[in-house]
């Protein structure tokens, strides 16, 4: 669970988050929607703590933005599964060290790591990408490759920001699909996009968000 | 599988900077042997010194009349010189016999009587042994009656004391500047290394990434640096040595003795300034490149 409590973001030179109440629960699917500007980056940092709030607090279970240390974000990213835009595969590594990482962080043994990231890789339809090297891969590929390390270590949430992006329509609907996919098996999902063709028919909880603020129901409504 | 990831990031790091990385290892190896080289040289004069001190007497003499009651006054006066770590009595016969075996010819042989003088030969304590105190020993040893003659060479401490504290200022200097040097060249590669390892240092710290796992491979190329260097430096010691050593055969004809533990040295030196030139910048160079900003 996650619950953000009358939280405010400031940036140097414009208001990231204006006073943002919001919650999302375990094994949820949530959009999150908006123009370009609008905060949904600063919402989805202020969950994996790259960002805290200049007033208000985020919970992300067990974890609050008042209390967090620098040991407690490591153990809290153990636990959540991110993916960008752009990817952020490290392309001088193979596919397999790519989806590994988190696992070869956590400190497992190589024979559970094999088998785990064989597994994903197989569900993905990349196993016989797996000695490639990353940075070798079309654009939808990689986006499946991050997603594959970003379920790998098992999170209770996955954050995705705009994951299609950078991607052609078709690879667009396979990684959204993907990641109806694994919400499917479990693990809560928030995605931010402004994909609203993609999304347009999809049954997903839908929060709008416009200039640092979460739009009232009512206000979806009239804007839909 | 930690360990293995770790080491392989280590060795890519060397290879991809490895021109950097052969300098910083020739500037360390060059640096390792002048510092340890020197450190040699002020180490030898430093034992030498203490030797000159350890062996440092000052002889007294005794008017050829001194009575045995005599002799006990002046070793009890001795005995409250607490300066004085031990003395010794020389007899008209030891000292006849001590000439003996210096000169090789009897001294009775040529004379009917004997005509050396009973003597003391006394030891200071080695921290004692400098020249104003040894003097101040001298004037109350002087004061004593029965006494004919103090000897003493207070030149050679005259002279020690005058260069040694300015050889060692000058040679803590130059290894202090070499220090320096060595920590700025290993700086210099980790800093290269985690600059163009930013984009995946952050990626790893979004994915919860510890710092020992962050810092471990630069370390680890700091630590092999210093330790090539070292070896670097055992390999130039080796040869000067050798030079220095067939100099000395041919000059003094004496064997330079064995400095095989200039090696371990060396390689020691190196590895401990590698890993504490990486692990004391890479925290820095991860907080300045590693940002959202690639
Ligand atoms: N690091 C930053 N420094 C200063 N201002 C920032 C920073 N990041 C975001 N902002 C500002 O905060 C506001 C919200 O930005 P945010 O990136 O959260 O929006 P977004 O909805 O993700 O936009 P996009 O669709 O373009 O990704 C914007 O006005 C933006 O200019
Ligand atoms: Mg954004």
């Amino acid at each position: 669970m996650i619950k953000f409590s009358n939280v405010s973001v400031d940036y140097p030179y414009s208001e990231g988050l204006t006073d943002v109440n919001v919650e999302f629960k375990d094994k949820e699917f949530t959009l999150v929607l908006g123009p370009t500007g609008s905060g949904k980056s600063t919402l989805l940092r202020l969950i994996y703590m790259d960002i805290y709030p200049s007033s208000g607090r985020v919970d992300v279970q067990k974890w609050s933005s008042k209390k967090i240390t620098a040991r407690k974000i490591k153990k809290l990213r153990r636990n959540i599964g991110i993916v960008f835009q752009d990817f952020r595969l490290i392309e001088n590594l193979s596919v397999f060290e790519n989806v590994a990482l988190p696992l070869i962080i956590n400190g497992y043994s190589r024979k559970y790591i094999k088998r785990k990231v064989e597994a994903i890789l197989d569900e993905i339809g990349l196993l016989d990408s797996i000695r490639q090297k990353a940075g070798t891969l079309s654009k939808g590929e990689e986006q499946r490759v991050a997603i594959a390390r970003a379920v790998v270590k098992n999170p209770f949430v996955i954050l995705a920001d705009e994951p299609t992006g950078n991607l052609d329509p078709d690879s667009s609907i396979t990684v959204f699909n993907l990641l109806r996919k694994i919400n499917k098996l479990g693990t809560a999902v928030i995605m931010a996009t402004h994909d609203y063709l993609l999304i347009k028919d999809a049954p997903n909880r839908k929060i709008l968000m416009d200039n640092g603020k979460i739009l009232k129901k009512q206000e979806i409504e009239k804007n839909a | 599988m930690r360990s293995f990831y770790i080491l392989k990031q280590a060795i890519y790091n060397i290879w991809s900077a490895r021109i950097p990385v052969i300098i910083a290892i020739i500037t360390i190896g060059i640096s390792l042997s002048v510092l340890v080289g020197i450190s040699e040289i002020a180490y030898k004069v430093y034992s030498t010194v203490e030797d000159i001190r350890k062996e440092f007497e000052i002889d007294i003499f005794l008017k050829p009349e001194t009575s045995s009651f005599q002799r006990e006054i002046i070793e009890r006066k001795l005995n409250n010189i607490h300066q004085i770590k031990s003395y010794k009595f020389i007899s008209k016969e030891d000292a006849a016999q001590i000439f003996f075996e210096e000169f090789g010819e009897n001294i009775f042989d040529i004379l009917t009587d004997n005509p050396l003088p009973s003597s003391y030969k006394i030891k200071l304590y080695g921290e004692m042994t400098h020249v104003e105190i040894v003097d101040n020993v001298a004037n109350r040893i002087n004061k004593i009656n029965g006494i004919d003659e103090i000897k003493y060479h207070n030149d050679l401490l005259t002279l020690m004391e005058k260069y040694f504290l300015i050889i060692m200022i000058i040679g803590g200097s130059i290894i202090f500047v070499l220090l320096l040097a060595m920590n700025i060249f290993i700086r210099n590669t980790i800093k290269l290394s985690v600059y163009s390892r930013r984009r995946q240092i952050f990626i790893l710290q979004l994915l919860g990434s510890g710092k020992i796992f962050l810092k471990s491979p630069f370390i680890i190329e700091g630590l092999f640096e210093g330790l090539i260097g070292g070896l670097f430096a055992a390999t130039i010691l080796y040869f000067l040595h050798n030079i220095a050593n067939e100099t000395a055969i041919y000059l003094f004809n004496y064997n330079l003795k064995n400095v095989d533990y200039l090696w371990s040295i060396s390689i020691a030196v190196g590895g401990i300034i590698g890993v504490f030139a990486s692990s004391t910048s890479v925290n820095k160079f991860i907080r300045i490149f590693a940002k959202n900003d690639y």
